[in-house]
């Protein structure tokens, strides 16, 4: 993360990944159902790839090894 | 036929807003089950998690926070039809009714302390210049700096721990943050009738600790707390 982000920018940062960690991983689940399907991958660095990727989903994509890995997002 | 969406639970008969909008602009709609009601939308599919869905699912479980405190449901819960949803929400709504009631009245806030950013950018910098050191010096100047950050670790959780000390009966629960971009990151419990004391009370101690990065974020829904 670049140390020279203003505060105001990087208070917003920080509550948009307060956010999506709170939407994605808290909360009640009733089906038992719900993958996010980035097994293995920690949830704050989804949340920082759905920050970069605010305008495309991000969409888990089956590699090589038959694992699923976050596709490459553009930067902002 | 249409899929089913929940967003959250709320005590029975809080209806949400006329032309209220979730995720892929569909309409919300209320569903009462047993002693709660269940905000649902249209779907035909569960959605991908991306940063539109995810402010859509949130900004209808932050309307239902305006009038009572719901227990927000987790992002993707779908069902292929309203029935089956419905049928899932019965078969454990004890469950659900005792969580709702253990919330009621109550907010989330979101706090994380750190030492400022100029301090750590003086200790990363630090260690920048002695990289170029040899390999077994290098590794003795990464295991002291391992256990550098294991006490600063250690200090950031007596922040906290010194900081709920003040809050006192205010903070009814805490839970570890929901993602912290570093620092202690706690989630707290706060019933609505203490939430400006709560705001002034690390104010004050913002004030008192101005070496300390000290943020509090919210009221938030409880998610931290729907389990």
């Amino acid at each position: 993360m670049d140390k020279q982000v203003s505060p105001v920018h990087g208070e917003r940062r920080v509550a948009l990944v307060e956010l999506v960690n709170r939407v994605l991983d808290r909360g009640v689940v009733v089906s038992g159902e719900i993958t996010i399907s980035v097994a293995e991958v920690d949830l704050l660095y989804l949340g920082v790839r759905l920050l970069l990727s605010s305008i495309d989903p991000v969409v888990p994509e089956r590699g090589s090894a038959g694992r699923a890995s976050p596709v490459d997002a553009r930067a902002p | 036929m249409s899929g089913c969406y929940l967003y959250c639970l709320v005590p029975l008969g809080h209806l949400p807003p006329a032309g209220l909008t979730g995720v892929g602009g569909a309409e919300v709609r209320g569903c009462d089950v047993g002693s709660f009601t269940a905000w649902t939308s249209d779907a035909d599919a569960r959605p991908e998690p991306s940063l539109d869905g995810v402010r859509e699912h949130h900004g209808v479980v932050q309307v239902a926070l305006e009038e009572v405190t719901p227990l927000p449901v987790r992002f993707g819960e779908w069902a292929a039809d309203s029935g089956q949803l419905l049928e899932r929400l019965r078969r454990e709504r004890e469950r659900f009714g005792t969580a709702l009631d253990a919330l009621a009245g109550a907010l989330e806030f979101g706090l994380r302390v750190d030492v400022s950013a100029e301090e750590t950018h003086e200790a990363n910098g630090a260690f920048g210049e002695e990289l170029s050191a040899d390999g077994r010096a290098y590794l003795r100047q990464l295991g002291r700096r391992r256990k550098e950050r294991r006490a600063q670790v250690a200090e950031r959780e007596a922040l906290v721990a010194e900081l709920r000390d003040l809050l006192g009966a205010m903070v009814r629960d805490e839970r570890p943050g929901a993602g912290s971009a570093g620092g202690a990151s706690v989630a707290h419990l706060v019933a609505r009738d203490d939430a400006e004391a709560y705001a002034r009370t690390v104010d004050r101690f913002r004030g008192e600790r101005p070496e300390l990065v000290v943020e509090v974020l919210g009221p938030w829904p409880p998610y931290s707390f729907a389990s």
